[in-house]
């Protein structure tokens, strides 16, 4: 049995995306996952999910660096249609930039800033975080 | 030899009668003496009976005549003797006297020779004797008279001369010396000179003229009444008489033979006369009255000038005639009258009256008495006449007056008054009544009079004073009050004179005088002057009274107090000794100026030396004061202390010079003075040389917010009405901050005089008087423009390192993030490789991990590119036309454009050229013109303008589609960043822009972008055109 059901990946880099699926898996973290390229995607995706009340994710993993919506974007967006308490927001980014971490704990909605590479102990750590 | 005398000298030898002839007829006596053997000597006959005795009984011895010769003479002999004997050159020759046997003297001339020996000495002596009793009778009788003569001529008083006309000798006798006071021997040497030097030159011509007369024969006599100068000084008269007595040979005078006669006296008599003479006459004619004098025949002697102004006698010569002669027409009254009068009578009357032919009636007073000469006879008569009809007529006059005194006497309000001692009577004026109030025929008595004195001081007075006029004759004066019947006090001036004859007062007299008002009057000035002397001695200035050489007369305590001298001290000096040494010029100077009526006062400060040294500041007031006829008497000066207002002044003086010093030292930084209004007092150096404008065209003329500009000023004000203070006007709002915070400094742009703008720091300080009340503001300007650019410079230097900074963390974000992510993904693939997994797995991750590589490699590519881009400076730019460029670029795209059918068009000028580096230019156009290609709207035809346009130093070249435009709200901070894509496309990099972006920045220049959805997107490169 996996820690959860789906979690939702918003990442442009498929690297990134394969990767982290892969290690989910092999963490037992979770088997379904749902992969939007861009935060334009994942809004279109999103937003019938929460309008019918469908399964949602119960962790999002949020690139910052997206083409066309980029994290920063999509959060402004989503937190306009209803706040998402339910689900658990990670912020994923290569970027070291202390203005990106303070920016994503403005975001109340943003439970972590999380620093690429993902490995199989930060895997293990959102684990035991949630 | 004579033959003869040889024959002689023989016969004498031989035969013994020749020498007894020669020895008894020759000589009167013959001696022969024997030296060795005295008592032996041979007379011969003769010599007895020359002497009268007979020869036959004397002895021949010495002894025999030695006692008929005068002993006097026997010793004179002896001694010739003697001399003769010692030396033969010495002669014995005397005269000697014997006695003739008759009594009689004989005279005998006695000659001797020594007869010496082969060895010289005298052995004999002979002797001869010669008679010459005859020539000494003779001599002796001349002598006589001689001596009568001078006798005679002393007893005449009479000086003497003999003069020598030829030679000029002259002999005078002691006489001659003492008249002029001297003695014959103070004169010696005596000559003619003596006589020329005492003679008066005056009298010397005239003598020398009756000199010449007589020695011609005109004159028996010599005869001169001279003057000479006595030794003291004084000319002495003398009578000069002389006569010649001996003639030379030729008939010229040789001696004459004078007197002089002391006849000052005599002479000085007649001169008395003269003057007595001449008085009398000078008496009489000067007298103010008419006198005549007449001889007992009534001729004139002497008439005075009035006499003959009187009787009209101007013209004729009076003297010498007849009194009749000269007035027919005397009446035998007047003629009677005059033979009274020569014959001893004096007659007179007071007045007379007389008509006179012309019909005038005058009056005549006149008197005629005798006069006698010196021989007590009456010599003729005076007649002394007056006319008196003036005095008369001044007496009718005197009546007139004497009305005219009692009229004026009774409007003075001067009372007489009269009381009689005998009878004890009083008698008062009219005006004496009115003065005691009482009617005109009140009859006063001793007691009354005396009641109208109030008892007490009054009464006492004049009781004592009449006691004292009574019993000593003293007259009294004084001023009374007495109490009029009416009740009134009143002044008045008493006067009492006592009549004393004899010891006795039979009478007193005089004069009441009504002084109330003027009594009062007085008493008003004497309170008046007293309250002046209060105000002047307590007067808290200096108030002193100087005369006019600058002595103090007088001075108030104020200003001993300021002077440090006692009154005394002060009494004993003057001012000028009180006065500071520079201050004492201008002080005279002035003080003669008002002396002498060029002004009426004047007022100076000055310095005065205390007491005690230290210097005083006073200000000193003088002014004139003077009598009636304008003559300056004295003056009253004023002074007053001010040495401390004086030393603050003179701080406040140095502070100012200071201040003023400091204004003008500063050369650089303007201070301008303004009042409360803001009008411009006062403009230092600084403030010309900052802004250009002069003095005299701000000063009350210009405001301070004149320099400024005004959009400031208004930026100004409402800023400070932000702060909450009320605007009033752009120009009054300038000082408000001053006005409520006291001061403000701003950097302000001001406008200089030839138009050009200085950035200025201005400080406005309020100036604040010592109630706190601003009295005007302060403004400091200071030129700041090489501050400001300065400013300018680094703020642009500022800019540029912000935007290298900005690059910088671009560049570092780039580098991590981008890096990062890619090595972060190789990490994890190889992270993966490393745990379990299927083969399919393993194949993808280690296609996953080639792409990763790749991608790495790709970044790394962008980045040397961006930096190769940054290292290139503009140093290496060149200048190069654009439009080749842009067909170059167009020309890559020809395809592409071909196929999308676009439309483009070029709107650039051939000649037009820009500062470029031509890899990035090309790049950037290449980069632009794609995008635009790509970004094609969906629905038209692309349509591109190229646009290339010169502004100022700066060329603008656009690049204009009709795209699909680019949400600038959206992206536009972000379109320049690396790797942003805002769309699908996929042919979108996201690095395009970012990189012409940095080339262009390396150019030098800049690039914008306008763009509107839907409608298309403007990218605008900026360029440079040259050097700026």
């Amino acid at each position: 049995m996996t820690k959860f059901d789906l979690v939702c990946i918003i990442d442009d880099d498929p690297i990134i995306v394969f990767g982290t699926k892969k290690l989910m898996e092999l963490a037992n973290f979770c088997g379904n996952f749902m992969v939007f390229e861009n935060g334009k995607l994942a809004l279109e995706g999103l937003k019938p999910l929460i309008q019918n009340q469908d399964l949602l994710p119960e962790i999002i993993l949020l690139d910052i660096n997206m083409p066309v919506m980029d994290g920063w974007e999509f959060l402004e967006e989503i937190t306009k249609i209803e706040p998402l308490k339910t689900i658990t927001i990670y912020m994923v980014s290569s970027s070291i930039d202390p203005a990106d971490i303070k920016r994503a704990e403005s975001y109340s909605i943003v439970d972590k800033y999380i620093v690429k590479p993902i490995n199989l102990e930060g895997i293990k750590k959102m684990m035991s975080d949630t | 030899m004579n033959y003869l005398k040889n024959e002689l000298y023989e016969l004498l030898k031989k035969e013994s009668y020749i020498f007894d002839f020669i020895q008894n007829y020759a000589l009167d006596g013959l001696w022969f003496w024997d030296l060795e053997n005295p008592e032996n000597e041979w007379m011969n006959p003769k010599f007895w009976i020359t002497l009268g005795y007979d020869p036959s009984q004397m002895s021949h011895s010495p002894s025999a005549w030695q006692d008929i010769i005068f002993k006097d003479d026997l010793k004179d002999a002896q001694h010739n003797v003697e001399l003769h004997l010692k030396d033969a050159n010495h002669p014995y020759n005397q005269i000697v006297r014997y006695k003739h046997k008759n009594g009689s003297t004989v005279w005998i001339r006695c000659y001797g020779v020594a007869i010496r020996n082969a060895e010289g000495k005298p052995t004999r002596m002979l002797g001869a004797h010669i008679d010459v009793t005859k020539l000494k009778e003779t001599e002796a009788r001349l002598l006589d008279k001689v001596e009568r003569f001078d006798h005679i001529i002393n007893g005449s008083n009479l000086g003497t001369w003999q003069w020598n006309v030829q030679t000029g000798e002259c002999v005078f006798n002691e006489r001659w010396a003492e008249i002029v006071g001297y003695s014959l021997e103070e004169l010696e040497p005596i000559s003619i000179d003596t006589w020329l030097k005492l003679a008066h030159p005056v009298d010397l011509e005239i003598s020398s003229q009756k000199l010449t007369d007589h020695f011609e024969g005109k004159s028996a006599f010599y005869r001169l009444e001279a003057r000479m100068l006595h030794k003291k000084g004084h000319w002495v008269w003398v009578l000069d008489k002389g006569k010649v007595v001996s003639w030379t040979e030729d008939g010229k005078p040789e001696w004459v033979t004078g007197s002089h006669q002391d006849i000052t006296d005599r002479k000085q008599m007649e001169e008395a006369l003269k003057k007595s003479n001449q008085r009398n006459k000078t008496f009489v004619e000067q007298a103010p009255t008419a006198i005549a004098m007449f001889d007992t025949n009534m001729v004139y002697l002497a008439a005075s000038n009035q006499w003959i102004e009187d009787y009209g006698l101007q013209e004729i010569e009076i003297i010498g005639k007849s009194h009749y002669e000269i007035f027919p027409e005397i009446s035998a009254e007047w003629k009677a009258h005059h033979q009274e009068a020569l014959k001893g009578a004096i007659l007179n009357s007071e007045e007379e009256q007389f008509t006179r032919d012309n019909g005038d009636k005058i009056w005549i007073q006149w008197e005629i008495k005798p006069w006698f000469n010196e021989h007590d006879n009456i010599g003729g008569i005076l007649m002394f006449t007056a006319d008196i009809t003036a005095t008369k007529q001044r007496e009718a006059l005197l009546m007139e007056y004497q009305d005219l005194l009692k009229r004026v006497k009774e409007v003075a309000l001067i009372g007489t008054w009269e009381f009689s001692i005998e009878t004890q009577k009083i008698i008062w004026s009219n005006v004496t009544k009115r003065i005691h109030d009482v009617d005109q025929d009140y009859t006063p008595s001793l007691e009354t009079a005396i009641d109208f004195f109030p008892e007490g001081e009054n009464r006492k007075k004049i009781q004592i004073a009449l006691e004292t006029a009574i019993s000593t004759g003293n007259g009294y004066d004084l001023e009374l009050q007495i109490r009029t019947a009416k009740g009134n006090l009143k002044w008045v001036r008493a006067i009492g004179i006592s009549d004393f004859r004899n010891g006795k007062c039979t009478r007193i007299y005089g004069l009441f005088q009504d002084i109330d008002q003027q009594t009062k009057n007085i008493k008003k000035l004497a309170f008046e002057e007293e309250q002046f002397r209060q105000t002047f001695e307590f007067a808290s200035i200096g108030m002193a009274i100087v005369g006019l050489s600058g002595q103090w007369l007088r001075v108030n305590s104020r200003i001993c107090e300021i002077l440090g001298y006692t009154k005394e001290e002060l009494y004993k000096i003057d001012f000028q000794q009180l006065t500071y040494e520079k201050d004492l010029n201008i002080d005279l100077e002035l003080l003669n100026d008002v002396i002498a009526g060029k002004i009426n006062n004047y007022s100076i400060e000055k310095r005065y030396l205390h007491k005690t040294g230290k210097i005083i500041w006073a200000k000193l007031a003088v002014s004139m004061v003077r009598n009636d006829e304008g003559i300056p008497i004295h003056f009253v000066s004023q002074i007053q202390d001010i040495t401390k207002s004086k030393q603050a002044q003179l701080q406040l003086e140095a502070t100012i010079n200071r201040l003023q010093g400091i204004l003008d030292a500063s050369t650089q930084v303007g201070i301008i003075e303004t009042n409360k209004e803001g009008v411009i007092l006062s403009y230092n150096k600084g403030a010309i040389n900052l802004l250009g404008f002069q003095p005299d065209e701000v000063i009350n003329t210009f405001q301070l917010s004149d320099f400024h500009q005004l959009s400031e000023l208004e930026e100004h004000s409402s800023s400070i009405e932000k702060e909450g203070i009320t605007n009033i006007s752009p120009a009054k709002d300038l000082f408000s901050v001053a006005q409520t915070l006291g001061f403000e400094t701003k950097e302000w742009n001001y406008n200089k005089k030839d138009g050009s703008v200085l950035p200025v720091q201005l400080t406005i300080t309020a100036i604040k008087n010592v109630k706190k009340q601003i009295t005007g503001y302060l403004a400091i300007v200071a030129d700041i423009s090489n501050m400001k650019a300065a400013e300018n410079e680094i703020k642009s230097l500022l800019k540029v390192t912000q935007d290298q900074n900005k690059r910088l963390l671009n560049f570092a974000h780039i580098v991590s993030h981008n890096l990062r992510s890619h090595t972060s993904n190789l990490s994890m693939l190889l992270n993966l490789s490393s745990l379990p997994s299927k083969i399919s797995d393993s194949n993808k991750i280690f296609s996953f991990l080639e792409k990763a590589s790749n991608n790495l490699s790709a970044t790394v590519e962008h980045l040397n590119e961006i930096v190769v881009i940054n290292t290139n400076t503009s140093e290496n730019l060149v200048y190069k036309p654009v439009k080749p460029f842009v067909t170059d670029a167009l020309a890559t795209f020809k395809g592409e454009i071909l196929k999308q059918d676009a439309k483009v068009t070029i709107n650039i000028e051939e000649s037009l050229a820009v500062m470029c580096l031509p890899a990035y230019l090309e790049s950037s156009l290449l980069n632009l013109i794609s995008n635009a290609l790509k970004y094609r709207s969906e629905k038209n035809k692309p349509e591109i303008l190229i646009k290339a346009e010169k502004y100022e130093h700066w060329v603008l070249i656009s690049v204009k589609d009709n795209g699909i435009g680019i949400d600038l709200s959206k992206h536009g901070a972000k379109i320049f960043g690396m790797y942003k894509t805002f769309h699908s496309n996929k042919d979108a990099r996201g690095i395009g822009l970012f990189i012409t972006k940095n080339q262009i920045e390396a150019m030098g220049g800049k690039i914008d972008v306008e763009s509107e959805l839907n409608k298309g997107t403007t990218f605008k490169i900026w360029l440079k055109h040259d050097e700026i």
